[in-house]
């Protein structure tokens, strides 16, 4: 799972990088611009403001006489009111500190303080302040012998349409992250779509399906990365084929001898008998030789017939009949049929009945097995407890022998293994256990063995309780229509 | 004691099991490609035969085939393979029983033996009609409107089981002890391939049977017509 998480975040992380990138970008251009044109609008305003206010100056001058009387100035500021309009309003402060002024929110009193300064020096000054709250570019003069003249240019307007610049900067910023954000989850789509590809194709090969195989068209790092991977999926099929191919030959081989077996081997068990039962009639020696030879035919036989299983199994074609068993009734019966009543304790515990769906047959060679290797190897008493939960029957056989030391117990169902080598081989082929195990396993249940200090081998035979014959699993290998049959 | 065709191609095995059969008090017949054992079944109607499925020439499902539309006589399969496809394929080209090779010589007897029980004549019984089906038990007869069907023994003692207790539910273990006489884990595949035979001669439409029906998960009934 941990991959499918990091792809899925790769799409988010696309999409805020994208965003960011956007916002800043856009935040950039807006910023600078806005200001840039900002400085030019106001530099404009005030150049104008600048030309206006030396040339009404320069009238002013030459139309006051020099020490104008204050009624003079009052008409110089009415006339430059009808000149100004609505263009700007003129402030004239007289020495004793009495004004003129063309607006009524205007007075002495708005005039900029860093402007008087300069001003009374003779200079002609600029400067943007508010006044009565608007804003103004204020210009002032005062050529020599007469009042000093104010000019307020009122910036509202400028202003206005530099607030409205700069809101639709903002929303084209906006418009920008939302529009690459988009972008973001598009080229995230696009990118995740091939490593989402490539993941899927990756989890059916880890199924077994080894012809999976990724596009490769186009000329992109994707087109790379499906090339590796399909070179990758090839080298593996090839391999995989190779050693299954292998593994197949080395079953059918096993398969084939087995089966070649068959027919001399029933030649010879069934000469066998008809030599035991002639075997009254022999002299010592040859009684003794019939004997062996009857022994010996039946265990070879045993032996083909566990090779021939257990290549069926490990084939895959080991086919089910699957019944309703009462395990408790069944298990009693493999018991009594091999004549092993007296030899073995049954016991049975647990709620709902011991019945559940599984091959009789199978289940009675499990059976058979535990409670003939227990015979055979451990010591009597051999008891045998089936047991149920809702969820599985479970059949468990001990001996009271020695047990089976710690190092040995999860070999024991390997294939031809013996838990002493220095003791005679019994009289089983070496595989009853591992076919055990695999008969369990093909009802869905295990087979396990404990042999705690003290105690002899405990043998537990889980089986799942089932209503009905399972579904057939589904194996990748059949998809494929690699299923190696061998029997 | 019986008169057995034994048809085998490889002659040890033929040999041994000819020689296991007459320690056992039998008159044995061998045969070892299927031609022959055609040859030899129309010369020495047989009780038995012993019948191999791997065969040089005709294999043993071909003369099993040939031979069932003319005898009723009981055959018992020798498989080299428990290969699930070829018992059915047995069993449905007309075979009694089976029995897999290598095997235990007294597993052969004791399939012969049964198989062979069952031809014997039970003691004469009246006569049990369903509708126009009539079953002699005496006679070992089963007619239909008056034509004689033609059942293998074992068709018929599977028929006649379920015919003496009508509208009992037989399950597969209980027919497979008191018709085959497995005590114990028979193949229930025998059960379903001889009530297959035996619904192609007793019934009307067998892809619908009427008579033998099927008691799903549990086994086999024969119903009265109303």
């Amino acid at each position: 799972m941990a991959r499918l998480v990091s792809v899925s975040r790769l799409r988010p992380r696309l999409v805020a990088t994208f965003a960011l990138v956007a916002a800043l970008t856009s935040a950039a251009v807006a910023v600078t611009s806005y200001y840039i044109t900002r400085e030019a609008v106001l530099r404009r305003a005030e150049s104008v403001a600048r030309r206006e206010a030396e040339a009404l100056l320069n009238d002013a001058v030459a139309t006051l006489p020099p020490s104008p009387s204050r009624a003079q100035v009052a008409e110089l500021v009415e006339r430059l009111k009808v000149r100004g309009g609505a263009e700007f309003d003129v402030v004239a402060v007289n020495d004793d500190g009495t004004f003129e002024t063309t607006s009524l929110s205007l007075s002495a009193e708005s005039v900029p303080g860093v402007l008087t300064e300069p001003v009374d020096r003779g200079r002609v000054g600029l400067v943007r302040a508010s006044a009565g709250g608007e804003p103004f570019v204020v210009v002032g003069g005062r050529p020599a012998g007469v009042p000093a003249f104010y000019l307020f240019f009122p910036l509202a307007d400028v202003l206005e349409d530099l607030a409205l610049l700069r809101n639709v900067l903002a929303a084209a910023g906006a418009a920008a992250v939302v529009l690459s954000a988009a972008v973001g989850a598009l080229a995230a789509r696009g990118v995740l779509r091939p490593l989402r590809e490539t993941r899927n194709a990756a989890r059916r090969l880890e199924v077994g399906l080894l012809g999976t195989r990724l596009p490769e068209g186009g000329g992109d790092e994707f087109a790379d990365l499906g090339h590796a991977f399909n070179r990758m999926a090839e080298a593996l099929e090839t391999s995989i084929g190779e050693l299954r191919e292998l593994e197949a030959s080395h079953r059918r081989f096993v398969a084939d001898v087995s089966h070649e077996l068959r027919t001399p081997l029933t030649a010879l068990t069934t000469a066998a008998d008809v030599l035991e039962a002639h075997r009254a009639g022999l002299d010592d020696a040859g009684s003794r030789a019939a004997r062996l030879v009857v022994g010996e035919s039946h265990r070879l036989a045993a032996l083909v017939e566990d090779l021939m299983e257990i290549s069926r199994l490990d084939a895959g074609a080991a086919p089910m009949a699957w019944e309703s068993v009462d395990v408790v009734a069944l298990v009693g019966a493999a018991v009594a049929t091999r004549g092993w009543g007296g030899q073995v304790q049954m016991a049975s515990t647990g709620e709902g009945g011991h019945t559940t769906v599984a091959d009789p047959r199978r289940l009675d060679a499990i059976i058979a097995n535990l409670v003939g290797n227990a015979l055979e190897h451990g010591r009597p008493p051999v008891r045998l407890l089936v047991t149920a939960t809702a969820e599985a029957v479970i059949v468990v056989v001990n001996d009271a022998g020695s047990g089976i030391a710690p190092d040995h117990l999860d070999r024991v169902f390997d294939r031809f293994y013996k838990a002493d080598p220095a003791r005679p081989g019994g009289r089983g082929s070496g595989l009853g256990l591992a076919i055990a195990r695999e008969n369990a396993r093909l009802h869905g249940g295990d087979l396990t063995l404990s042999s705690p200090p003290g105690s002899g081998a405990t043998f537990t035979l889980r089986l799942p309780r089932r209503v009905a014959e399972p579904l057939p699993p589904r194996d990748p290998t059949v998809i494929t229509g690699r299923h190696d049959r061998v029997l | 004691m019986a008169a057995i065709l034994l048809v085998e191609d490889d002659p040890s095995v033929r040999e041994a099991v000819g020689m296991a059969l007459e320690g056992d008090g039998h008159r044995v017949t061998t045969a070892a490609t299927g031609d022959e054992a055609i040859e030899r079944w129309r010369q020495h109607r047989p009780d038995l035969i012993l019948l191999d499925v791997m065969l040089p020439g005709k294999d043993g499902f071909e003369v099993c085939r040939a031979i069932r539309p003319h005898d009723q006589v009981p055959i018992i399969m020798l498989t080299a393979r428990s290969d699930p496809i070829d018992v059915v394929v047995g069993l449905e080209s007309g075979a009694d029983d089976y029995v897999t090779k290598p095997f235990e010589t007294r597993v052969l007897l004791a399939r012969v033996k049964a198989v062979l029980r069952r031809q014997e004549r039970p003691p004469a019984e009246p006569v049990l009609r369903f509708g126009e089906l009539a079953i002699d038990p005496g006679g070992m007869a089963v007619t239909l409107r008056g034509v004689d069907l033609r059942l293998t023994p074992t068709e018929l003692r599977l028929l006649l089981e379920m015919a003496r207790r009508p509208g009992q539910v037989f399950t597969r273990a209980l027919l497979l002890e008191r018709v085959w006489d497995y005590s114990y884990l028979g193949d229930s595949r025998l059960v379903d391939v001889c009530v297959q035979r035996l619904r192609g001669k007793v019934e009307d439409d067998p892809a619908h049977p009427a008579l033998v029906q099927t008691v799903r998960g549990v086994g086999y009934k024969l119903v009265p017509p109303q």
